[in-house]
């Protein structure tokens, strides 16, 4: 069986749906400093989604919106269980590792 | 459900008018979709103000050119149409072939010229047409969870899933069709090879219904 993995950006991408809830793509490009970009969040996204790690869904069409509806992104409970353990997992080997 | 109706006028959607040509619907769905719907967000939010709505086309465009690179190395889908269980993260080989093509014809346009930009438009349109041909109708149904038994496409023509019978004509006619705008003194051997190739699928049509299909299932097995 192959173990989850959990790349940098897709780690990152976790910790901000974690800490701050469900968020569009363009608001996890925003509030991650520079981390993320627009020009590769969402294939990151879909390839988490497709793990399973994250879920998403299509919001209601809002007044004043131009054209197609935003997509919305949620962490699951896979998602958080393989956080959860990759912390657990920097912190045992935190000073095993040579830096 | 429907897809919702482009407008023209929209930004973006020229671009993903043009996505659709290239991209199966679930990466238009998951990847390219929600990006214009952000993109419109964003220029909503930048007002009236002619400067910043400039600026956010320029981030955008260059985050869509991106996303159009980078969606075919990073995402791979299965025959299944809309299924979105089957974007898995595997590189797509078929955009080396691509690569390998776009490089054959720039290294040989000093001598060919006319006919790598004729043979490059063909080929182009072909690929178009067998997408579209692949989109609506499926020659392979698989489970996505059976998608890492699948054989992984290479720089290999033989080893490219072609399948059915409508795309393996749109390839064999395309190929001879570029040859022959570009050589077209060759005409005979087009014409020789075309009914060769009769001869040998006559042979093989034969040999099949005769119970002697050995040689097409090692062909099916590879």
């Amino acid at each position: 069986m192959d173990l989850p993995t959990l790349p940098r950006k897709e780690r990152l991408i976790l910790d901000l749906l974690i800490a701050t809830g469900p968020l569009y793509g363009l608001q996890l490009v925003n509030s991650s400093g520079g981390a993320l970009k627009r020009g590769t969040v969402y294939a990151t996204l879909a390839r988490m989604e497709a793990k399973g790690y994250v879920e998403s869904e299509q919001e209601e069409p809002q007044e004043g919106a131009i054209g197609l509806p935003r997509r919305i992104y949620r962490p699951t409970a896979l998602g958080k269980r393989v956080r959860r353990a990759w912390v657990a997992l920097a912190r045992d080997l935190a000073f095993e590792v040579p830096r | 459900m429907t897809p919702p109706t482009p407008n023209r006028s929209l930004p973006g959607t020229l671009f993903l008018n043009f996505a659709r040509l290239i991209f199966p619907a679930q990466i238009i769905a998951s990847i390219f979709t929600p990006a214009v719907a952000d993109l419109r967000e964003e220029l909503r939010e930048a007002g009236t103000s002619r400067i910043k709505r400039f600026a956010v086309r320029c981030r955008w465009y260059w985050a869509l050119c991106s996303l159009v690179m980078i969606a075919p190395l990073s995402v791979r889908t299965s025959p299944i149409s809309g299924s979105v269980d089957a974007v898995v993260a595997v590189p797509n080989g078929g955009w080396l072939l691509v690569l390998l093509a776009a490089t054959l014809y720039v290294g040989t346009w000093s001598f060919f010229g006319s006919f790598v930009i004729s043979a490059a438009s063909a080929g182009v349109a072909l690929a178009f047409a067998m997408r579209r041909w692949h989109d609506t109708h499926p020659a392979v149904v698989v489970e996505p969870w059976r998608l890492s038994a699948l054989p992984t496409v290479q720089i290999n023509l033989s080893a490219i899933r072609v399948a059915g019978d409508g795309p393996g004509l749109i390839f064999a006619g395309g190929t001879v069709l570029i040859f022959f705008v570009g050589l077209p003194g060759l005409w005979w051997f087009f014409v020789a090879a075309a009914l060769g190739s009769l001869l040998v699928a006559w042979g093989l049509f034969i040999r099949r219904s005769t119970g002697h299909s050995g040689l097409l299932n090692s062909i099916r097995c590879r």
